[in-house]
């Protein structure tokens, strides 16, 4: 049979169509169609009826549905699953609702599901690992700080979720609320509470002062108080007569922060504006923090705040440097002579007390030693990426050969 | 014959959904178009080590160019063919991370370690501070980022912690500011250049924005952000304008040049992240010269691309 060429265009746009659309919700399509398949399963895993015996079951495993997420012939994924990571997890659970807003957790942006939930079944609720705050406890030990005076009470019953949201907010903190709502929620904010703090404070940010957790101060002050705001020397910072109206830019700080303009006046300088009216406020808390350099928040989430891209790629990377959170180890944070505002240049690693023994017994690095391919310098970073990289060791590829050839061509 | 252009048309047409479904692919594959690396240039013996050089500059009179040489303390010059000519340094010039040239022959110049603007005559070896006099006064102290100049001799400087461009003559003076409508997501601008027109483009890398400016300092256009994922932005840090009224944005993390219309509308991409030859590792600035070579400062060395159809 012929097709006239009216009929065969006419296919050829439909399949056009087609294609697209099916590749599109081809997944969706397989997650309705699955059947019932416990008796058989069970047939030869009699060990998965235990799964059943637990308070909270998954809904497929109630169902039967083990081909939700599981092939029954083959599968290049272990388990015989059908997908990795969060990706099968979201065949059912709709990634738009509730796991995208501004400000993911970690584990959910990795796909890390099961870092908190059971798969089958679990003694808890929500299929968690662990109960109330021990779940959290386990990646989030210095929360709790029970040891110290003062203790949050919902910190104290283990009320995490009261303030957090698991899975991902509009908040930084994945805070269910902005941080000025959600204290004023149990806290009533107003007249009573400004007597008490002797400072006008409807509308404030009380994290700005006071820890939310817990503190070894009476009030949950923060540990390190800015000297002005210790001494109540208000008006140092803030404007005579007008309510709480801070004096604008960074040269309020340099008033009494003379030598750290020096520190900003380098080739790859951070100051800029950022935000805040004040851009030292991008980075630092005017009164209070549980950081000695009154910092605004802990390690790398105040340096996320601009960087969000690092973020990002962090996350999705394979290995990453140890303790990866703690951005000033390696990078000075106002201004830097060196590339990536590295404290030592590219051979930080070495220079310190990290690596000391780096290039004394390795490939050799330093400016004597040109990379073939760029034709200039190459250090520690020519081979590895601390901030993520596909290979152990944070190398930019195989180390057996792969590495090596990148430079050394057979 | 109807019957053809009426085949033509399904064919078209079928193929217009699947491209529409694939656009941003589209524009990914389109990397290296045409593209050809002309020089690179870094360390050879004439013109020693280049150290983070921040800041270039094609004078379209002499031919030459000039690079900001900032870890060398030094403005280094070279032909057309990116053969070393000569290098000025003097003690009052420290860390230069950008340079312009006047018709005068005066070089200006932002001296990250004073976090001043510098006139240098280079044949008189004087280095001078220039004082912007704004006609308003910005809220907070005034830090110099980086620069560019007009057609009309005009410097355009960026005031960093008061997220505007402050233009003036080469003396500091009658400075006017432009500044963005709505500085509410404005995290401040790193990168600021001048067509033939006089328009002004300006980047706010953080905010993942480019804001474009008509010669009067009305702002015309915008595009990007940090939640448009449309532009492919993720940190950019440079731009420049070519003679068509593309806009060439460098982005670090990319490890590419981003070229997009005025409207936002991303055209294609040039490199891919990389160490070898036509490859980018972290570009930090750009700047496309009249004969329309694209210049990309990638770590210590600098790459010349040179688009087949421009």
């Amino acid at each position: 049979m012929r097709l006239s060429c009216k009929v065969k265009l006419m296919l050829l746009a439909a399949f056009a169509l087609g294609f697209v659309f099916l590749t599109g919700l081809g997944s969706a399509a397989d997650a309705e169609t699955v059947r019932n398949t416990k008796g058989l399963c069970l047939e030869c895993h009699a060990k998965a009826t235990q799964l059943l015996n637990k308070p909270v079951t998954h809904k497929p495993v109630r169902d039967g549905k083990c081909t939700a997420c599981h092939n029954p012939h083959a599968s290049k994924h272990s388990g015989l699953l059908s997908e990795t990571g969060g990706r099968i997890c979201f065949n059912c659970h709709d990634a738009s609702k509730g796991f995208s807003s501004r400000v993911v957790h970690r584990p959910v942006q990795e796909g890390k599901c099961l870092a908190c939930h059971d798969v089958h079944s679990s003694a808890n609720a929500g299929l968690m690992k662990e109960a109330g705050a021990k779940a959290c406890l386990s990646c989030h030990p210095d929360e709790a700080s029970k040891t110290k005076k003062y203790v949050h009470p919902e910190v104290k019953k283990g009320n995490c979720l009261t303030c957090h949201n698991p899975h991902s907010s509009a908040n930084d903190g994945l805070l269910v609320k902005d941080r000025k709502a959600l204290c004023a929620s149990c806290h009533n904010s107003g007249k009573a509470l400004s007597k008490r703090c002797v400072y006008e404070t409807t509308g404030s940010d009380c994290t700005g002062c006071h820890s939310p957790h817990s503190s070894d101060s009476k009030g949950m002050l923060k540990a390190v108080l800015h000297k002005p705001f210790e001494e109540k020397k208000c008006s140092g910072c803030h404007e005579n007569g007008a309510g709480y109206k801070v004096k604008a830019g960074a040269g309020l700080c340099i008033e009494c922060h003379k030598s750290s303009m020096e520190s900003f006046n380098k080739i790859n300088s951070h100051l800029t504006p950022g935000i805040n009216k004040n851009p030292c406020a991008n980075c630092h808390a005017p009164h209070a923090s549980d950081d000695k350099r009154l910092m605004k928040d802990k390690g790398s989430r105040v340096c996320y705040r601009c960087h969000a891209d690092t973020r990002e790629y962090v996350a999705k990377s394979g290995h990453t440097h140890p303790e990866l959170d703690k951005c000033s180890d390696c990078h000075e944070s106002h201004g830097s002579n060196n590339r990536y505002f590295l404290a030592g240049g590219g051979n930080v690693c070495s220079s310190g007390k990290c690596h000391p023994t780096q290039g004394t017994f390795t490939h050799p690095v330093g400016d004597k030693v040109i990379d073939p391919r760029s034709k200039t310098a190459m250090d520690c970073t020519t081979c590895h990426n601390p901030m993520g990289a596909p290979e152990e060791f944070h190398l930019r590829a195989e180390k057996d050969t792969g590495l090596c050839v990148l430079c050394h061509q057979v | 014959m109807k019957r053809r252009l009426y085949m033509l048309k399904a064919a078209l047409a079928a193929f217009a959904v699947v491209l529409q479904a694939y656009a941003p692919l589209a524009a990914e594959a389109a990397q290296n178009v045409g593209v050809k690396v002309v020089a690179v240039i870094s360390n050879e013996e004439a013109l020693g080590k280049l150290v983070q050089p921040s800041g270039l500059f094609f004078d379209e009179g002499k031919k030459r160019l000039y690079i900001a040489d900032s870890g060398g303390k030094r403005i280094v010059s070279t032909n057309q063919e990116y053969r070393f000519l000569a290098e000025f340094t003097n003690p009052a010039m420290s860390l230069p991370v950008q340079i312009v040239k006047a018709a005068s022959g005066l070089f200006y110049v932002v001296d990250a370690s004073k976090g001043a603007l510098l006139a240098v005559d280079t044949k008189l070896d004087i280095v001078k501070p220039v004082e912007i006099k704004p006609a308003q006064p910005g809220r907070d102290v005034f830090v110099p980022g980086r620069i560019a100049i007009g057609k009309d001799e005009k410097l355009y400087v960026i005031d960093k912690l008061n997220k505007r461009i402050l233009v003036s003559d080469a003396q500091g003076a009658g400075s006017r500011a432009i500044v963005v409508k709505d500085e509410a997501g404005l995290y401040g601008f790193n990168d600021v250049r001048v067509d033939a027109d006089n328009n002004v483009y300006a980047l706010d890398a953080v905010g993942a924005r480019v804001y474009v400016f008509d010669a009067s300092g009305a702002e015309i256009a915008s595009f990007g952000g940090r939640t448009d994922k449309t532009t492919l932005m993720r940190f950019p840090v440079s731009l420049a304008v070519s003679r068509t009224g593309l806009i060439y944005v460098a982005d670090r993390h990319a490890g590419a040049v981003l070229v997009y219309d005025r409207t936002g509308q991303l055209q294609y991409a040039i490199s891919q992240k990389g160490e070898r030859e036509g490859e980018l590792s972290s570009p930090t600035y750009i700047m496309i010269d009249e004969a329309q070579r694209i210049y990309v400062i990638d770590n210590n060395r600098i790459q010349v691309f040179k688009e087949a159809k421009l």
